[in-house]
């Protein structure tokens, strides 16, 4: 009889005794944080990958990030223009070749009309200079904002995906826009010295699915 | 009774009493106590003799933490201007970064109790210290081991990662 029980005993009741701090796991102490700290902590991460990752941590992140007025730009990718359309990839990931193949494969879509809007002949491989005057200036970010809006709606239109923009913010030393793309993961688009660059942080699920995108 | 301070043969320093949630006092140096921009704020206009503070949400372990990093703090600074003043080269500062690193240290949910009460106290130093802990944590690691870490409910409704 007491064999039979011990078993049962042991396995409900030891694992309260093991640990006096086992009550103390259970509780969810970091979603009582305010969103005053939590805000405060996002703008002291300031990498806009790791923020990026807190996006899809919980609804609150979600909600609380956007609002970070404090983020580093370090870009990975730079899309260039030359007809054999060539991205140097500086990040070493396979998967950041992929998406960033995805990215161009995006652009190269709509080089044709943001060139359109250009009043510069391409001078230095970037097709994105030819919308701008000065890399700052009025100019350039109207440019920009022309070109994000393509961009969405290609992107939106194109693959039926949600795309979130996150953040357009323009300050002198750069400007960046931030995707969110459902099912993808994410990228930004920073304008910086008449070049517009594209970072996709690396997520290695959805590679799959972006090789799939990419043949379409 | 949790006492961190023991008065010596030294000429007596001023003290306050800080009382913690959970009923414990904790006489600590007037200097110490003023770490806290919340307890120097009202400082002057109580009674000398009446200095006692109810600290209804901060818990005794977290203020015994609380205490031992305001006096570390206190008495390094004035190592590190008495080292100025003698014009000694002193790594005082570097010492004393260590000492924080380590110093936070801590579990989460004791990380957790150090955010909280540093902002319950408007500490500047120790809740840019223990901000800077969870900003750390989350760097670098993924959302799964962010929500594993601070023990979140993942109701994202985005989650790339998420299988089909």
């Amino acid at each position: 009889m007491s064999t039979s029980l011990l078993p049962d005993l042991s396995s409900k009741i030891y694992p309260y005794d093991l640990d006096s701090s086992y009550q103390y796991s259970i509780i969810d102490h970091f979603d009582r944080l305010p969103d005053s700290i939590l805000l405060i902590v996002f703008n002291k991460i300031d990498d806009i990958k790791a923020l990026g990752r807190c996006c899809v941590v919980s609804r609150r992140f979600h909600g609380l990030v956007p609002q970070v007025d404090n983020v580093v730009v370090r870009v990975d990718c730079v899309i260039s223009d030359d007809d054999t359309s060539t991205a140097v990839v500086t990040d070493k990931s396979r998967a950041a070749g992929v998406f960033a193949n995805l990215i161009r494969f995006v652009f190269s879509g709509i080089v044709k009309p943001i060139q359109t809007l250009g009043k510069k002949e391409v001078s230095d491989g970037s097709w994105i200079s030819s919308a701008f005057e000065e890399p700052y200036g009025p100019h350039a970010f109207i440019g920009f904002c022309c070109a994000l809006n393509v961009l969405e709606e290609f992107v939106q239109s194109r693959y039926d995906l949600l795309v979130t923009r996150w953040k357009l913010s323009i300050s002198h030393r750069y400007c960046a826009v931030y995707f969110l793309m459902e099912d993808i993961g994410f990228c930004f688009v920073t304008l910086d010295q008449h070049k517009l660059q594209v970072d996709a942080p690396i997520f290695t699920r959805p590679v799959t699915r972006v090789m799939q995108l990419t043949t379409e | 009774m949790k006492d961190s301070f023991n008065p010596s043969i030294e000429p007596p320093k001023k003290t306050v009493t800080l009382v913690s949630s959970d009923g414990y006092d904790f006489e600590v140096e007037e200097e110490v106590a003023l770490e806290s921009q919340v307890i120097k704020d009202g400082f002057e206009d109580k009674a000398v003799d009446d200095r006692e503070y109810l600290l209804f949400n901060v818990h005794s372990d977290t203020l015994e933490l609380i205490i031992k990093y305001c006096e570390k703090h206190v008495s390094s600074r004035k190592s590190i201007s008495a080292a100025a003043a003698s014009s000694s080269s002193s790594n005082g500062e570097e010492a004393l970064k260590e000492w924080d690193e380590h110093f936070i240290s801590v579990d989460t949910n004791t990380l957790y109790d150090i955010l909280m009460a540093a902002d319950y106290l408007n500490i500047k130093s120790l809740l840019d210290l223990a901000i800077q802990k969870v900003a750390d944590t989350i760097h670098g690691r993924s959302p799964e081991q962010i929500r594993k870490k601070f023990n979140i409910e993942n109701d994202s409704i985005i989650d790339p990662w998420a299988s089909e």
